[in-house]
């Protein structure tokens, strides 16, 4: 059984146990906590640069930034628990977890495939895991 | 009957205006291929932001897949940093620079 289907009024549905949702939950749980706060260890890593060869960025774009991320972050937390997602919301699931996913990356220095195989295989199972509702989710918008 | 003068008096100011073009370089938004991202979800991400037609969608992915960067968007630079924001905002490697 897929993880999200798409369905044909447009909406998907959600076909994650308990033990899912408790997964994709904390992921969006992080997702919020770190963009608020600088010292979590994800927040450099959501937070690149947006113009590297300038000495630092506009605080209007990125705060435009946190702005659209806590957004999407913010309405995945809300639907956590419903059956059917909107495309928006799915959208939101997304990035959402993409996000988790770039910060999971940087916090490793994962570079390539090979350095990704090389990872703890507790981690190594949380991107496949990752990867596998991003992969429903895309097939699905 | 009024006639236009042929001349005009010495007292008439003369105003020249010079119109000049600055032509601004364009900016370019790119984006950096990464070892995890689903190339679907990369896709995806396209289409929602630029609206660009499918396979324009992945034609782009293909090329950050394959030679390390792209350059999907170029133009003015507030439009550019803006779209930099909303990749970065979905996860995605992406970065502006000026044009050389």
């Amino acid at each position: 059984m897929a993880l999200f289907k798409k369905k044909r009024d447009g909406s998907i549905s959600v076909h994650l146990n308990g033990a899912g949702r408790a997964f994709v939950g904390e992921i969006f749980n992080q997702v919020v906590a770190a963009e608020n706060d600088p010292h979590h260890e994800w927040h450099l890593a959501m937070n690149p640069p947006i113009n590297p060869s300038a000495n630092s960025d506009d605080p209007l774009a990125t705060f435009s930034r946190q702005k659209e991320m806590a957004s999407n972050s913010e309405l995945a937390q809300m639907t956590i628990n419903e059956d059917t997602l909107n495309p928006g919301e799915a959208y939101a699931w997304m990035t959402s977890l993409n996000l988790a996913l770039r910060a999971t990356v940087g916090l490793h220095n994962l570079s390539d495939e090979e350095s990704l195989q090389m990872l703890d295989p507790e981690i190594r199972q949380y991107v496949v895991s990752i990867q596998s509702l991003l992969f429903g989710l895309a097939d699905c918008l | 009957m009024t006639t236009s003068p042929r001349f005009r008096l010495s007292t008439e100011s003369d105003t020249d205006t010079i119109t000049r073009t600055v032509t601004k370089k364009p900016w370019k938004v790119l984006v950096w291929d990464d070892p995890v991202t689903p190339m679907r979800v990369v896709e995806v991400i396209f289409r929602k932001i630029f609206g660009y037609p499918a396979a324009k969608c992945t034609q782009l992915m293909l090329t950050v897949h394959h030679e390390g960067k792209a350059v999907v968007w170029s133009g003015a630079q507030d439009r550019a940093v803006h779209y930099c924001t909303q990749l970065q905002a979905a996860g995605l490697m992406a970065s502006v620079e000026e044009e050389s």
